[in-house]
């Protein structure tokens, strides 16, 4: 009695694929191993197989290779985009974990993304002891001041947590200071929402406006903070006064700053509508109520 | 304190999830390039499957395999995406009703294919390789890459392509020979091989045209 795989037929190549994928059962692997080594034209298949694998390998990996570093960092920013996403989504559901968890996420998520970046493009494994040196030596490189961070949180908005200009009010239990919509409406300005930030160990309140229609419109924040918790100042400010109030302006990367303060509150418009423009919308702030 | 220590940690290992997601892409553009033949839309569709990681990570069970996991999102990205039918209609359409002939070339022609000192292709027959899996249909071309390239094992592919192992092995076969046939066929009309008489079921080797371009038509015809 024989086995039907010693007279293996020819015609039944599958079993040399499964061969070669090293998915046979060592019952089978035997039965074929002897018909090879009587039949020439199975073997020569067998090594046929072989190196049409091998020159597929070379095909598929023969990728643009220009494309990849630059797929790379695009993948990276998507992906950390999304688990911003996730993150905003968690923490909505969550009324009261919600401050905690974005005094907590933002500078995290923040270091997390240097750090990832600094590993894809050095092309080494982002380990523990590394995240920590790369997101303080990011932070340098980015600037301790304040600016900067207004700057980036201005250019980088993370989408609002109301969006009602009626909820506003009662963003103050959480900033230390009365925070009110501001009277943006008379420069022609539409509120889009707010949301608390955390900003230097402090939380400031963030509205976030846009300005002008179409084409032309211009997105625009305004922060209102408690000025004695943080402090808005430095050689790159630049003071002038509008009206009754006293503004500083700072510019950067295309954007500017105009800080301003009234009765102990803190007030910081961002945008790149320019210096003038800008210091006097932060004097319509610092006028409201 | 305890909640935001949690907190701390659960990101740590979300971050090493990215990376170790970052660590897939190149595998997974060249099988995108592969699939959508167009190198803006494999980016696209790189980042649309790594997104879609993200969003499901939790999804995700610690310690089995990522790899293969992130091939199953690609490839479900490139079916929604590209294919609204799915795969299984271009199988219908597809050279099913050809019953693919084996022992269609003698061990002397598969010789002379092959570069001895390279165990590879003939450079010439490589050249055409990319051509031949390109004109494959996509689900016997995504089976031969997920095996032939990425080594995923049957049951990995099962998984990634969503069907039985049966099918993986049957799409393996089919893919396997539809590619050495064009480069068989590619190989004889350059004259790399001389052709032979004792094919006997394979009509179309009889009758291959002597000049590539026809024979490139003709294959185009075919698939």
């Amino acid at each position: 009695m024989t086995h039907p795989l010693v007279h293996i037929h020819c015609k039944d190549a599958r079993l040399l694929g499964a061969y070669l994928d090293g998915e046979l059962e060592a019952s089978s692997l035997l039965d074929i191993e002897r018909h090879l080594s009587s039949c020439d034209t199975c073997r020569e298949r067998v090594e046929l197989d072989r190196a049409t694998r091998q020159s597929l390998k070379r095909v598929v990996r023969r990728t643009p290779e220009g494309g990849r570093e630059g797929l790379r960092a695009r993948a990276m920013t998507a992906m950390l985009a999304e688990r911003t996403r996730s993150e905003v989504r968690a923490s909505e559901g969550d009324e009261r974990n919600r401050l905690t968890s974005w005094r907590t996420m933002v500078p995290i998520a923040t270091a997390a993304a240097l750090a990832l970046f600094w590993g894809a493009a050095s092309r080494q494994p982002v380990t523990d002891s590394s995240f920590g040196v790369r997101s303080d030596q990011m932070r340098a490189g980015l600037g301790e001041d304040l600016l900067a961070d207004l700057l980036h949180e201005h250019s980088n908005p993370v989408p609002p947590q109301w969006t009602d200009p009626r909820d506003v009010r009662a963003l103050d239990q959480y900033v230390g200071v009365p925070v009110h919509p501001s009277p943006f409406e008379r420069g022609g300005a539409a509120f889009v929402g707010a949301r608390v930030l955390p900003i230097h160990q402090q939380r400031a309140a963030m509205l976030q406006y846009v300005i002008g229609n179409g084409a032309a419109q211009r997105r625009l924040s305004l922060f209102i903070y408690d000025p004695s918790k943080i402090q808005i100042s430095g050689s790159n400010l630049a003071p002038r006064e509008v009206g009754t109030a006293e503004v500083s302006v700072g510019q950067a990367n295309g954007y500017s700053v105009a800080v301003t303060q009234n009765r102990g509150v803190g007030y910081a418009v961002a945008s790149d509508l320019g210096p003038e423009r800008n210091a006097q919308l932060a004097a319509l702030a610092f006028e409201a109520e | 304190m305890a909640m935001l220590r949690s907190t701390v940690e659960n990101r740590k290992e979300a971050d090493g999830f990215a990376e170790e997601c970052l660590a897939q892409v190149d595998a997974m553009y060249g099988v995108a390039c592969r699939l959508t033949r167009n190198p803006n839309e494999a980016e696209d569709l790189v980042q649309d499957a790594l997104v879609k990681a993200m969003r499901a990570r939790h999804q995700f069970l610690v310690g089995t395999n990522l790899k293969a996991w992130l091939f199953r999102i690609l490839t479900n990205t490139f079916i929604n995406k590209y294919r609204r039918g799915g795969l299984e209609r271009s199988l219908l359409e597809g050279p099913d009703a050809d019953p693919l002939a084996d022992g269609w070339v003698s061990a002397s022609t598969m010789r002379q294919l092959r570069d001895p000192e390279q165990i590879a292709l003939l450079p010439i027959v490589e050249g055409e390789v990319g051509r031949a899996l390109d004109a494959l249909p996509a689900e016997f071309k995504l089976a031969v890459i997920l095996c032939d390239v990425e080594e995923f094992s049957y049951e990995e592919i099962a998984e990634i392509m969503g069907c039985p192992i049966g099918t993986v092995m049957s799409r393996l076969h089919r893919g396997r020979k539809l590619l050495q046939r064009s480069l068989y066929g590619h190989a004889l009309a350059m004259g790399i091989v001389k052709g032979e008489q004792n094919v006997g079921t394979e009509k179309t080797d009889k009758s291959a045209p002597a000049d590539l371009s026809s024979y490139r038509a003709k294959k185009r015809g075919a698939v």
